[in-house]
């Protein structure tokens, strides 16, 4: 086994929830690139979609931003922000990968403020178009690293709809899309439960222990019967990310 | 006889924006920002402004770095690439912004019921959220309805928004405000189309017949403009998609002063109150470093040989 980063099993991990023919909602960083891996290895039919307004681009080099000029130029299809989202609000986007500053065992998502909405210790950036993405898209997934400060008890703030309070709550609040199908974090990846919709470890990566995870999660993480490991990254994954997608390091 | 031309210059079209006025600006990432009109505003020291801020993170961040803005109507504000946008955390974390949150979607479908003349429009979108339920703006953002059709299914609605002034930025435009943007366009439709006035800043004023030999990529109805200003490189230190490239060194300098108000104080006085107007600060770049962020491919070829 190649060594690899917790950076790279993240991003190994994330893109192997992109299936070939997907459309896949995106912003910038880790999750494009793992975008870009799985155009390059199992679904080089998948298209990304940007809030920006871009569709399907090809670019050589890695963007920095959803509005990277380079996006752009490499799009089949440029319009802007209502022409992108409102085709997510329609249900044509297969799968959203979304980061989070908190997140609750039901994937409830908080990018807004730490402390009070009105006068917070720590604003963050809001929205976007997560909320949208979470609302509407088919499925998403969530993708951050793993401390006590992101996986908390309870969100400051809801941003961005998980599976709310519990089985059937997207349903009763008028939610069109499935919801989060994991989270993809530097030491683990959750499934969620299909009777509690609460987190449930899937698996540990390499060399990480269960109490590990425990000592870095802030509510009760749950031993599935049968827990595996997640699969390493190989050799020809490594390569194509450092080599090909991340050459500069940029990312990973 | 020709038509009324709208061409103005920069000082006259800032004194549009009234005192306490909603304002909505172009741009998205680090592109397409109007702000040679946004330092003009800050110039002429127009305060208590409300702003309709879906991707504007330049001009919002200026504005609130220079006390300039009273309340955000919001989507997102960061710096991609950099991270959060320091001024305007500040305020919001300090009490001295007040802010109501909305997802993308649903602060652009308010500007466009606001364009359609329409009192809200349904969106799926924020249901269950504190962005539905945490409502802190002036009037209330959204709310639950049955459907008149269908055996009334519920759907969530945002209320309509009319900026009084949208400020685009285009890549060129007719003398009547007809502007061509290349590349993406983010929410330019729904912010012309819903606000009372709109003010175009263009990187090049051309003829009528230019526009019309291109006029599939027309993003401005020049019916909707009240009036236009020749503003090259109007988006500094930011980038214009087919013009010039952000500048990343004016960018990272602004965000390393961002780190405390006493250096954005001596920002903002060397980078903006020390220029009478914007041919001073363009000149006070020089024309190599502006040549040098030109986007285009025989330069790019050039320099690569160099």
């Amino acid at each position: 086994m190649t060594a690899f980063s917790k950076d790279e099993i993240m991003t190994v991990a994330t893109s192997r929830y992109i299936k070939d023919g997907d459309t896949v909602f995106i912003g910038t960083g880790l999750p494009m690139v793992a975008a870009y891996l799985a155009k390059a290895t199992h679904a080089p039919n998948a298209a990304l979609m940007f809030e920006s307004g871009v569709l399907d681009p090809r670019p050589k080099s890695i963007a920095k931003a959803v509005g990277d000029p380079r996006l752009v130029s490499t799009a089949r299809r440029t319009s802007g922000m209502l022409d992108s989202l409102l085709m997510l609000h329609g249900g044509r986007v297969d799968l959203g990968v979304l980061g989070c500053a908190q997140v609750d065992r039901y994937g409830n998502i908080n990018t807004t403020a730490i402390g009070s909405y009105q006068k917070p210790s720590t604003r963050l950036p809001g929205s976007g178009g997560a909320n949208d993405i979470a609302s509407c898209a088919r499925h998403h997934l969530i993708v951050t690293r793993h401390n006590r400060r992101t996986f908390v008890d309870t969100v400051d703030y809801l941003t961005t709809p998980g599976h709310l309070t519990g089985p059937g709550a997207r349903a009763k609040a008028g939610l069109p899309g499935g919801g989060p199908i994991g989270v993809v974090t530097d030491l683990c990846v959750f499934g969620f439960d299909s009777d509690t919709c609460e987190m449930v470890l899937e698996s540990l990566h390499p060399g990480v222990s269960l109490d590990d995870v425990r000592a870095a999660t802030g509510f009760e993480v749950i031993e599935p019967p049968g827990l595996g490991e997640t699969v390493a990254p190989t050799a020809t994954e490594l390569d194509i990310l450092r080599n090909k997608i991340d050459p500069d390091g940029v990312y990973l | 006889m020709n038509p009324t031309s709208k061409l103005t210059g920069l000082a006259a079209a800032a004194r549009l924006v009234e005192p306490g006025a909603s304002v909505s600006f172009s741009g998205f990432g680090h592109a397409g920002h109007p702000l040679a009109f946004v330092r003009e505003l800050i110039r002429q020291g127009t305060g208590d402004l409300t702003l309709h801020a879906i991707a504007e993170c330049w001009p919002a961040e200026f504005l609130v770095a220079n006390n300039r803005v009273a309340r955000i109507n919001m989507s997102n504000l960061m710096f991609e690439g950099l991270g959060r946008c320091r001024a305007i955390s500040r305020a919001i974390e300090n009490g001295e912004v007040e802010v109501d949150d909305h997802s993308h979607l649903a602060l652009s479908l308010r500007l466009m019921a606001g364009a359609w003349n329409v009192p809200f429009l349904p969106v799926r979108s924020m249901a269950g959220t504190d962005l539905a339920s945490v409502q802190t703006g002036i009037a209330p953002k959204y709310a639950r309805l049955a459907s008149p059709f269908d055996g009334g299914e519920e759907v969530g609605a945002v209320a309509a928004l009319r900026p009084d002034v949208a400020v685009i930025h285009v890549n060129k435009a007719d003398e009547q405000g007809n502007g061509v943007v290349y590349g993406a366009i983010s929410v330019i439709d729904a912010q012309v189309r819903s606000a009372k006035k709109v003010i175009v800043t263009a990187e090049r004023i051309v003829s009528a017949e230019e526009i019309t030999a291109e006029n599939q990529v027309v993003a401005v109805p020049g019916i909707f403009v009240d009036a236009v200003v020749h503003t090259p490189f109007g988006s500094h230190p930011g980038g214009m998609y087919d013009e010039y490239d952000e500048d990343l060194a004016g960018m990272s300098t602004y965000y390393e002063a961002s780190r405390s108000p006493e250096a954005l104080r001596d920002y903002f006085a060397s980078h903006l109150l020390a220029f009478a107007d914007h041919a001073a600060y363009l000149n006070s770049l020089g024309s190599r470093r502006l040549f040098d962020l030109r986007v285009d491919p025989a330069l790019k070829i050039a320099r690569s040989a160099s």
